[in-house]
């Protein structure tokens, strides 16, 4: 089936697409426009990256996660694991621009100045709002990319530009459940005759997702409550406040998340992956017995291989991280949330066509849900 | 054994449909034949478009190169304005 024409019937028009950007930066007929993923032209090649390599595609997530992980490290609720730690940066300059503990931040600038990574695969946006992906190789240059945005960017993009060039030999890549989907679809099953030369990805850091909201809607919502273009933080607290808060000018603002709901991308609802369970570490906001004012200022990080372990240790022993007792329930509670994103999925991709759609190839793992 | 698809084809102005076994190798441009076969179109010249899924489909390309491998029906629009096929 032609490439193209496979992604838009099988993604596109199922609105499955989440906007990652692995399709695009590969040849010139994908392209990315407020977040929208668009095709140009069709194109004839019958197996291309562009499908290869697409999270929302038909995939064996079992088979693949069996590849690339040790199978006694596998639990059934949140993938690979091999520990949980709250941590935080122990630079306050790092924890005052970071979304919560600034522990992604503090982790890719260690990584590259070890030369454990040559270069970072990281998004950059103008507050809280249009992002894009940006290719980072010094050390310095990290905390541009610090916080988070809930439009969710086409960053593989430029991971896929900066793979193409093969000139860096271990790019560390940070990316939602999506995004480090489609990087181990990239390492693991690979096009060996139309080579990306993902053996380059040295390193993935994966981010807690929720899910990531429409780019104009999300505009729109924000310029009813402050000035987009001085918008600094945007952040949801657990669901009991039930609110999206935006900070501009010092100042913050509740929004209710009913006005927020609406805006959730249609393909986030599809999504079975909470804490990005392809990754080496994944990182999300801290949740504990402390409380929101706490916790926010804190991470939680699922280590998920050796090499995500080195890394964290390593990072303990400099002194760049700082972590806290995990509680008992964490872990628990944890389970919980990402088993409740996976019903989610499974209900959504139900409803579209009684099938698990492009889960349908792992269908065992989401029988019982 | 060869493969077959059951297409649904749509006529582009009365609407009605005409339902067809065809075996999947069969190129687009040989689609024209099937449909004056079933008097479902007039003959014209140069040829007609068709169109799967909102693509117009490549006279070359076989039927097969528009379906999943697990694919065994798929309904395809016959283009309303007659154009010259490049």
């Amino acid at each position: 089936m032609f490439s193209t024409f496979a992604l838009d019937t099988q993604v596109l028009q199922r609105d499955l697409c989440t906007g990652c950007g692995a399709c695009q930066g590969l040849c010139p007929y994908w392209d990315s426009v407020h977040g929208r993923t668009v095709c140009y032209f069709d194109c004839e090649r019958l197996d291309g990256r562009c499908q290869r390599f697409c999270p929302r595609m038909p995939t064996d997530l079992d088979a693949l996660r069996r590849k690339a992980f040790p199978e006694e490290t596998i639990l059934p609720e949140i993938g690979p694991f091999r520990g949980l730690y709250l941590t935080r940066a122990a630079d306050e300059t790092i924890r005052a621009g970071a979304q919560h503990g600034g522990t992604v931040t503090a982790l890719m600038e260690l990584a590259l100045r070890e030369g454990l990574i040559d270069a970072a695969l990281l998004t950059r946006a103008q507050g809280t709002l249009d992002p894009a992906g940006a290719l980072v190789t010094k050390a310095e240059e990290v905390r541009s990319c610090s916080g988070s945005s809930f439009q969710i960017p086409p960053s593989l993009a430029a991971l896929n530009r900066a793979l193409r060039e093969d000139r860096y030999r271990s790019i560390g890549v940070v990316g939602t459940p999506c995004k480090t989907l489609a990087v181990y679809k990239m390492r693991h099953d690979p096009l060996p005759e139309n080579d990306n030369h993902a053996g380059n990805i040295g390193l993935v850091v994966g981010l807690f997702c929720g899910w990531g909201l429409d780019w104009d809607g999300m505009r729109e919502l924000t310029g009813r409550y402050a000035d987009p273009a001085a918008v600094s933080h945007m952040d949801i607290p657990p669901s009991k406040y039930h609110s999206l808060e935006i900070t501009a000018e010092g100042k913050t603002t509740s929004v209710n998340l009913d006005e927020v709901i609406p805006l959730v991308r249609p393909a986030c609802r599809a999504c079975a992956d909470m804490t990005a369970e392809f990754a080496d570490l994944s990182v999300g906001g801290a949740r504990s017995a402390d409380g929101w004012d706490v916790d926010k200022k804190w991470n939680q990080v699922v280590v998920r291989t050796k090499k995500g372990q080195e890394l964290l240790e390593l990072a303990i022993a400099k002194g760049v991280l700082e972590c806290k007792d995990v509680p008992e329930s964490g872990l628990d509670k944890l389970k919980k949330a990402s088993l409740g994103k996976k019903r989610t999925a499974v209900r959504t991709l139900r409803e579209k066509d009684g099938t698990l759609g492009y889960l349908e190839p792992c269908g065992q793992m989401f029988q019982d849900l | 054994m060869e493969r077959t698809i059951r297409v649904r084809f749509l006529h582009p102005e009365t609407r009605e449909t005409l339902m067809v076994d065809l075996p999947a190798d069969i190129r687009i441009g040989a689609l024209n034949g099937v449909l004056y076969d079933h008097s479902f179109v007039y003959p014209q010249k140069p040829g007609y478009g068709f169109v799967i899924c909102g693509h117009l489909c490549g006279a070359g390309h076989t039927l097969e190169q528009y379906l999943t491998p697990q694919a065994g029906e798929v309904e395809i629009q016959v283009f309303g304005m007659p154009q010259i096929m490049v």
